[in-house]
């Protein structure tokens, strides 16, 4: 009996110790890809958790402060995750985060409620810094020599294993380049080859080099990539072709190089049978092939190396100054939410209805008010009409006589580009966001692609903005607690990455061109048309599922003024039936993606431009809260 | 719990001849028309004219149309308080007090209940203008409630005041005519500055979405609005003005039956 009671003593005084004294959890966050990082762009964080205690259920957190107090726009966002811990387990977690400035530390924590189990705080002072970061996949370090060849552009060279690469191709955001050398891709996860291949498709440069182990070259995930077909090895008494391009002596000593044969691309060093160094587009990236094993003598020591890097990267000398006046927040007045903000897209009722209905009000007032002066006994009948006219104009006042966009809590526009990268199966999509607050609230966003990057945010407006935004990244992205005043505006720009819902392919013929349109898509593509040597052929709408294929015969069709800017006409082929405060979504749209270029500037390129009537950044927020949206779609042809 | 006091006034003899009164004289009719009009004209000139959203400053018409109700109704309910409604204007209280034998407290109920009608016609008619105005701006439901429970507290302890001091200062109209006019000025003008927490313009902003700048008052560890503290403290006026008018009444019946007794006993004498 006594042995019981104390069990229960013990097992009460056990029940009564709250969570966080029993569980036991260290944690280790790193900073960048093996702390390197680059400031304005998305950095990785790494967090290793190791509970050594009681079962956890709790929250991730990355911290990090963005914008400056000078232009008014600073805040901090909270990128979180829900974590489950076992007793025992040891868990990473890789976060992406913005980091634009070194001044306030990125703030790690775990949570559990309102608990902090743990916290860590990465002063950015002692990370390492770069203007470029390229990923080395090699089994050596003959990388190095990189960070020494751009002068103007301070650059950094990471070696990770394969293991280690970004899951999400929002962790690529701060790199420049992958070199792979000796390295299989293979190893890859799915995750992470869709995350190489979406960063290629947005613009990541992938670099093979040749190697001893050539066969790495062909293995499936890599051969779908190179501009080559890799045959094998050949010696080779020097490298002339590399002499003649760069103009530095190459010592004509014996040497193996990747034997290859050219299957899609540009040769710029060598033939098409025997390529020494190829690129091919891919999307907006690039895929480098060179036969040469950089790391071999006397390659190593050759002086023009530095160039041929230089040609590799296509690295920027120049400043860029978009991304200086962005962060001055001199670009902010030009965002297309705020353009937007300078068309009428509300619909208040006219002057001519409100002089209606105040002429009527006061005409059956006038008219009940006389009756009663002529007929004193039947006052009371009148004076009855008095508040029936009340009650009905009241009532009608309620109903139908409002603007809705500001009879809701918030209004919310999605205009969102849509760009088909041309040979892979991604779109890239920019979307901006505004989210208009009336009457002041806390507001959600969820995305619809789970990979979204938050650019840039900055607020607008009478009322003030809250400055603590929290991104969920489980599962789907979502930011949450967007504090507004009532009359504040909040906008955003985000990038994301999709499976492109339409399929363009196009074959120039003789005359002209054959297209091929093909919707993969759950929503039709309205007023789709092409733009070819400066005259505009419309195909018309692709309903989901569908195919258009048509032949497009320039000589034959009248262009459009020469003169006239290339927005102006696609807005005025736009779908007709569309709604006539929609046409404001697209006229900025059109306006922000092909600025002030000319109808004949534009088209050098051939280009498909066409539209999604829904939002494609942002799910419907709630029934309270429609998001207005529209997205162009544009395709690049590549002929 | 509503029905009883309606069916008191209902049965007040005096609420009933005021009523009568109210339905037959044309001067309330013209009134309310210019009334409306002014309204109606407000409304127009600050109707949106376009479909912008205009990010620096906030909506207007709202606020531009409840403060002209505000102030139009402030002024018409003290003067028209200060006003005698029923009878001719040479019948004093006592008069009355002689002619209609009612108890003080039941008279002055009657009065004010009558002559708070045209109040309520004039708030009525407002209504549908201010709906329009509140759609445009952005204004919920919640804030045009609350907005018009400020104009008709507001103006309803104005035309409180304007009673008591008609029963107070019946005889002397020059002071009368002062006083409601350096008492309207301070309602609506010179409270703005001196104590804005009494002005009901600024009570009205404070209650739609324009900013806060009433503030709040935290009274026994509950925090007020502004807009709270006004509606609060014009019941207070309006209640201590009942009182004060209920008072004089009183203080009127009483000496008036003092005279008549004085007067009947030296008949006997």
């Amino acid at each position: 009996m006594y042995r019981l009671s104390l069990w229960c003593i013990l097992a009460l005084v056990l029940g009564c110790v709250p969570g966080s004294a029993v569980a036991q959890v260290t944690m280790e966050a790193r900073l960048g890809l093996q702390g390197a990082l680059r400031l304005g762009k998305w950095n990785v964080v790494t967090v290793q958790v190791h509970n050594t205690g009681g079962a956890v259920m709790g929250t991730l957190g990355v911290r990090t402060w963005l914008g400056s107090e000078a232009r008014g726009d600073f805040h901090t966002t909270a990128f979180t995750r829900p974590v489950e811990l076992p007793p025992g387990a040891r868990k990473r977690f890789t976060f992406a985060v913005p980091i634009s400035g070194i001044a306030d530390p990125v703030e790690v924590t775990l949570r559990t409620g309102e608990t902090v189990l743990a916290q860590q705080r990465l002063d950015l002072h002692e990370a390492l810094h770069a203007e470029q970061v390229i990923v080395g996949l090699t089994q050596d370090v003959s990388l190095d020599f990189l960070a020494t060849v751009f002068t103007k552009t301070h650059t950094r060279v990471v070696y990770l294993p394969p293991s280690d690469l970004p899951q999400h191709w929002s962790g690529y955001d701060s790199v420049s380049a992958v070199v792979v050398k000796g390295v299989s891709l293979q190893a890859l996860s799915t995750e992470q080859n869709t995350a190489l291949h979406a960063w290629l498709a947005n613009g990541g440069t992938l670099i093979a080099a040749g190697d001893s182990q050539y066969t790495l070259l062909t293995e499936p995930r890599l051969r779908t990539l190179l501009p080559v077909e890799v045959l094998g090895l050949q010696q080779v008494e020097g490298l002339p072709a590399f002499v003649a391009r760069y103009e530095v002596p190459f010592p004509e000593t014996p040497m193996v190089v990747v034997r290859a044969r050219l299957t899609h691309g540009q040769v710029l060093v060598g033939t098409s049978e025997a390529p020494l160094l190829v690129q091919r587009r891919f999307g907006k990236g690039r895929i480098v092939f060179l036969a040469v094993d950089y790391a071999m003598q006397p390659f190593s020591s050759w002086q023009g190396r530095g160039a041929l890097w230089n040609d590799i990267l296509q690295t920027p000398e120049n400043v860029d100054f978009a991304r200086l006046f962005a962060e001055l927040g001199m670009l902010d007045e030009t965002h297309p939410i705020m353009k937007l903000f300078g068309r009428p897209v509300l619909a208040f009722p006219s002057h001519l209805i409100i002089a209606g209905y105040v002429f009527l009000y006061c005409g059956l007032l006038a008219g009940l008010f006389w009756r009663m002066s002529k007929h004193q006994a039947r006052c009371w009948r009148y004076w009855g009409g008095v508040v029936a006219v009340i009650v009905v104009f009241t009532l009608y006042a309620l109903s139908p006589l409002l603007e809705r966009g500001l009879n809701q809590p918030a209004l919310i526009f999605d205009v969102t580009t849509m760009e088909l990268l041309a040979e892979t199966d991604y779109a890239h999509l920019q979307g901006h966001l505004g989210v208009f607050s009336v009457r002041g609230g806390q507001f959600d966003l969820a995305f619809q692609q789970p990979e979204t990057i938050l650019r840039h945010t900055f607020t607008r407006g009478v009322g003030k903005a809250g400055k603590d935004l929290e991104a969920s990244i489980a599962g789907r992205f979502a930011i949450h607690n967007i504090a507004l005043e009532p009359w504040a505006l909040r906008v955003f720009s985000t990038e994301s990455m999709a499976t492109t819902p339409v399929q363009v392919s196009v074959q120039p013929h003789a005359a002209g061109l054959t297209i091929q349109v093909q919707n993969r898509g759950a929503l039709p593509l309205q007023g789709a048309m092409v733009v070819y040597q400066g005259k505009i052929f419309a195909l018309g709408a692709v309903a989901p599922g569908e195919a258009v294929v048509d032949d497009l015969y320039p000589t034959l069709h009248n262009a459009e003024s020469a003169q006239e800017m290339t927005w102006r006409v696609l807005l005025k082929r736009r779908p007709a039936e569309t709604d006539t405060r929609l046409a404001y979504l697209q006229e900025v749209l059109l306006q922000q993606y092909f600025g002030d270029k000319r109808l004949a500037e534009a088209s050098e390129t051939p280009f498909l431009a066409g539209w999604l009537l829904a939002p494609a950044t942002l799910l419907t927020p709630a029934p309270a809260w429609p998001a207005q949206g529209v997205t162009l779609v544009v395709s690049r042809l590549t002929l | 719990m509503v029905w009883i006091p309606c069916r008191r006034a209902w049965r007040n003899p005096i609420f009933h001849g005021g009523l009568t009164a109210f339905a037959q004289q044309p001067m309330y009719r013209s009134y309310s028309l210019n009334y409306i009009a002014a309204l109606a004209t407000v409304l127009l000139i600050t109707w949106p004219k376009e479909g912008f959203v205009n990010l620096r400053d906030l909506p207007f018409t709202y606020n531009a149309l409840g403060g002209t109700t505000l102030i139009i109704l402030a002024y018409l309910n003290v003067s028209q308080g200060a006003t005698r409604f029923l009878g001719s204007r040479y019948l004093s209280l006592h008069d009355w007090l002689v002619l209609a034998p009612v108890p003080a407290g039941r008279f002055l109920r009657g009065y004010v209940a009558a002559s708070c009608l045209e109040l309520l016609l004039f708030w009525g008619l407002s209504f549908p203008l201010l709906i329009l105005a509140a759609h445009v701006s952005g204004e919920p439901l919640l804030h045009l409630g609350i907005g018009m429970l400020i104009i008709l507290v507001c103006a309803g302890s104005y035309r409180l005041v304007g009673i008591t001091l008609l029963t107070c200062f019946e005889r002397d109209e020059f002071l009368l005519y002062i006083l409601v006019r350096l008492l309207y000025i301070f309602f609506i003008l010179g409270s703005g500055f001196v104590a804005p927490m009494y002005n009901p313009v600024l009570a009205f902003a404070d209650a739609s979405l324009w900013p806060h700048r009433l503030g709040s008052v935290t009274l026994l560890g509950l925090t007020l609005r502004g807009w709270v503290v006004t509606v609060v403290l014009h019941l207070l006026l309006g209640g201590g003005s009942f009182i004060i008018a209920l008072a004089r009444v009183h203080w009127v019946q009483r000496r008036g039956a003092a005279r008549e007794t004085r007067e009947e006993d030296r008949g006997h004498g």
